[in-house]
């Protein structure tokens, strides 16, 4: 609104339309554009500041991190590197082996089976479909903690605890209601002539859904393996419960081993680690970001 | 959609599919089947659940694994991280029926766990696990209404007052007498403020920190909980204590509550910050964990007395208890696991005083060799505080938990932000105690 000020001045008292005088420099355009540009690069600097403090403070000696001011290292230790990797008791790359396991495993799951059910919700017609449609958002609303539980004494029965099993081999099973909604949203913006030209040419319900819903869903799937691997792979909470072996641990996991609220903690390490913990995330991230924007804004479920 | 043909002779799709079969090889086809065998509890093979620092963890590993090589030692699954979600996943394990053998616990919860049935009795394997020759000021912790529930490691003292040496040495001012008390900690904090032109602060606020209130309490005879499900002391020692921290910070001796209530560990503890001179662990094993935070050289002192005539201020806490799972079908090799760990002269030596100091003198001579400067002082510290009167442990209630860090963290900051009066925190305090309180 400052900016704009002088512009809108009354001409006769503005200092930029006195005749003789310089043009204000905010009229240019080009000026206008350079001063944005800097603010935006200056938010967009103390937006990334915590992720710069991150990787600046994984060079810096444990006992640096929190005394001295300044981001640049006084001393540069790149040891946290090697000491992180090499972990407390396993090496970290077993925790970044376990972790894209598990969401890779996440991710194939969550694809075929919410796809299905979207798929049956959104085209298909059979008896209670819309009641067991609202109990599945109904599980949108159910806390993780009610179920904990319940799930937990059923895996102990299966002989599932302390393997990967609970953690990946729901996702098979279409559990992830918000992937389903989202999907079903998506499919019902699909035309419908695309369905029965394929029924004439003698496709039966699989086939459609296999040759024209499922190619169609691109968006929606991108945005599916995007959200699915990262909550996968953030995931601390059920993974902890679930895991006992450090051999099973995952990356969350790991990186807690460094710390102890109650003791000496290993910070050096533990944002080294951290910051190689965002690579495989930020990778995917970049990689789909046009696709994961282009899925949200064709499923109607943005804000 | 397909683009012009020739147009990206590398294109999007197909290092996305290199990335993605790199990342499928990796996770489906280039590890071996980690974690999809299915689980079975079998006995003789003990689960020993328990958390800490790196340190801790690595020498307790390495005492565990010496009994796993020993002629009565059985394998062990070790099973640890650090404390944050530790209480949730042991909870869920005992809820869901498959906890582990051994599992560490700490003050709060011993009570909760000896009272609903969680943990095994131990009356019969006290003697070898030498219960009976814990000092009075600690087996009150490890014996619940007289039968013995919790394996007791090794101790530190509690609270330990960290002193930035570095800071003083530049500030030209001298070390407090070790016999201080709190009129003596409120005179040195101001010299600090003083001499430092008001750039530092005296000392972090402990008003909301269970372990001073505790010995705090201790000086006078008084306790934190009565043992019937009420609190051990009345309203006008809570108002003192409050008073205390609330004229403190008003002298600027202490940091004020915006620096108290934004710190959220030893990383940001003003000592490390540098922001005061001392701060406030709950046991002596803090020190070594300030220090790996800061190049400024630190040392360690006793808590200050109430006043001259009240007991000790510094007193002694187990580092760590052990419990043995009611439902576990490996009771006697669970007793010999702690068994070792408590009272073998290897253990004590691998472990040194990363679970505390031993409680055996035999033991604590054993560790006392080839200790480095900081240990040294956690274990001077400890041998000076144990040499005098130390006031008994309590186990805490159920619903103590809460209240004592809850309640009295919002009685101390509703103070320090002015928007209580020591009164009317004092109030609010005991209303909750005596709703949390079973």
């Amino acid at each position: 609104m400052a900016v704009d000020a002088p512009v809108r001045a009354p001409a006769g008292r503005s200092p930029s339309s006195t005749p003789g005088h310089r043009p204000f420099r905010w009229q240019n355009p080009r000026s206008r554009r350079v001063a944005v540009h800097v603010a935006v690069i200056l938010l967009a600097l103390l937006m990334v500041y915590p992720l710069l403090w991150m990787v600046a403070s994984s060079f810096k000696p444990t006992s640096d991190i929190f005394s001295e001011p300044g981001l640049l290292p006084h001393r540069w230790v790149p040891s946290n590197y090697v000491e992180g990797w090499r972990g407390i008791g396993t090496s970290f790359l077993v925790f970044f082996e376990n972790s894209i396991f598990l969401s890779v495993a996440s991710v194939i799951g969550n694809i075929l089976s919410c796809s299905l059910a979207a798929y049956a919700f959104a085209r298909l017609e059979f008896s209670f479909k819309r009641t067991a449609f609202a109990l599945m958002l109904v599980t949108l609303m159910l806390p993780a903690h009610v179920t904990l539980i319940p799930q937990y004494i059923l895996f102990n029965h299966l002989h599932l605890v302390n393997t990967f099993y609970p953690l990946f081999a729901p996702h098979f099973f279409a559990v992830d209601a918000f992937f389903i909604f989202l999907m079903v949203q998506f499919i019902r913006g699909l035309p419908r002539e695309l369905d029965e030209a394929a029924r004439l040419d003698g496709c039966g319900p699989g086939r459609i859904f296999l040759h024209i819903v499922f190619p169609l869903l691109r968006p929606a799937l991108v945005t599916t393996v995007i959200f699915t691997f990262i909550w996968t792979y953030n995931d601390f909470f059920t993974q902890l419960i679930y895991l006992n072996d450090s051999q099973l641990f995952t990356v969350p996991l790991g990186l807690r081993l460094f710390l102890d609220s109650t003791g000496e903690s290993s910070w050096g390490p533990m944002l080294a680690m951290s910051t190689l913990a965002l690579v495989p995330a930020l990778a995917l991230f970049v990689t789909f970001q046009r696709l994961i924007v282009e899925g949200i804004a064709t499923t109607g479920v943005k804000g | 959609m397909t683009g012009a043909p020739g147009r990206r002779p590398v294109g999007r799709r197909s290092v996305l599919r290199l990335a993605a079969g790199a990342a499928g090889g990796l996770a489906l086809g280039g590890c071996e089947p980690r974690g999809l065998t299915l689980s079975s509890g079998s006995t003789g093979t003990l689960e020993m659940a328990f958390w800490g620092e790196g340190d801790q963890n690595t020498r307790l590993i390495a005492a565990i694994n010496l009994y796993q090589k020993s002629a009565d030692g059985v394998p062990v699954k070790m099973q640890y991280s650090g404390l944050q979600g530790y209480y949730d996943k042991l909870a869920t394990r005992l809820a869901g029926g498959a906890p582990p053998d051994i599992f560490q616990i700490h003050l709060p919860y011993l009570l909760e766990y000896a009272e609903r049935g969680s943990v095994h009795q131990l009356d019969q394997y006290a003697a070898e696990l030498g219960l009976p020759s814990l000092p009075p000021s600690v087996s009150g912790t490890a014996r619940i209404d007289g039968h013995w529930y919790f394996a007791v490691v090794g101790a530190a003292t509690q609270p330990a007052v960290v002193q930035n040496r570095t800071l003083l040495a530049r500030l030209g001012l001298d070390q407090p007498d070790p016999s201080w008390t709190l009129d003596g900690y409120e005179a040195q904090m101001k010299r600090v403020r003083s001499a430092s032109g008001g750039k530092l602060y005296g000392c972090a606020d402990a008003g909301a920190v269970i372990a001073p209130l505790d010995s705090y309490l201790r000086g006078f005879g008084k306790r934190l909980f009565d043992g019937h499900g009420g609190l051990g002391f009345g309203p006008e020692q809570f108002q003192e204590w409050l008073g205390f921290w609330d004229r403190l910070r008003r002298e600027q001796a202490c940091v004020p509550m915006e620096i108290t209530a934004g710190a959220t560990g030893f990383q940001t503890d003003p000592v490390v910050t540098r922001k005061a001179v001392y701060s406030l662990t709950a046991t002596s094993r803090g020190l070594p964990s300030i220090q790996s935070l800061t190049n400024d050289r630190l040392s360690l002192l006793t808590f200050p007395a109430a006043n001259a005539t009240s007991g000790p201020g510094t007193n002694v806490i187990p580092a760590g208890w052990f419990a043995i799972s009611s439902k576990s079908r490996n009771v006697e090799e669970a007793v010999g696991l702690l068994r070792f760990l408590a009272t073998s002269a290897a253990a004590a030596k691998t472990m040194g005083l990363a679970r505390g100091v031993p409680i055996s003198p035999q033991l604590q001579a054993v560790v006392s060799r080839g200790l480095d400067g900081l240990d040294q002082q956690v274990f001077d510290n400890y041998r000076t505080v144990t040499a005098g009167a130390v006031a008994p442990l309590q186990p805490f209630p159920v619903g103590a938990g809460e209240l004592l860090t809850t309640s009295l963290t919002n009685a101390n900051q509703t103070v320090g932000f002015g928007r209580a009066t020591v009164q009317q925190a004092t109030d609010r305090f005991f209303a909750e105690a005596k709703r949390l309180i079973t």
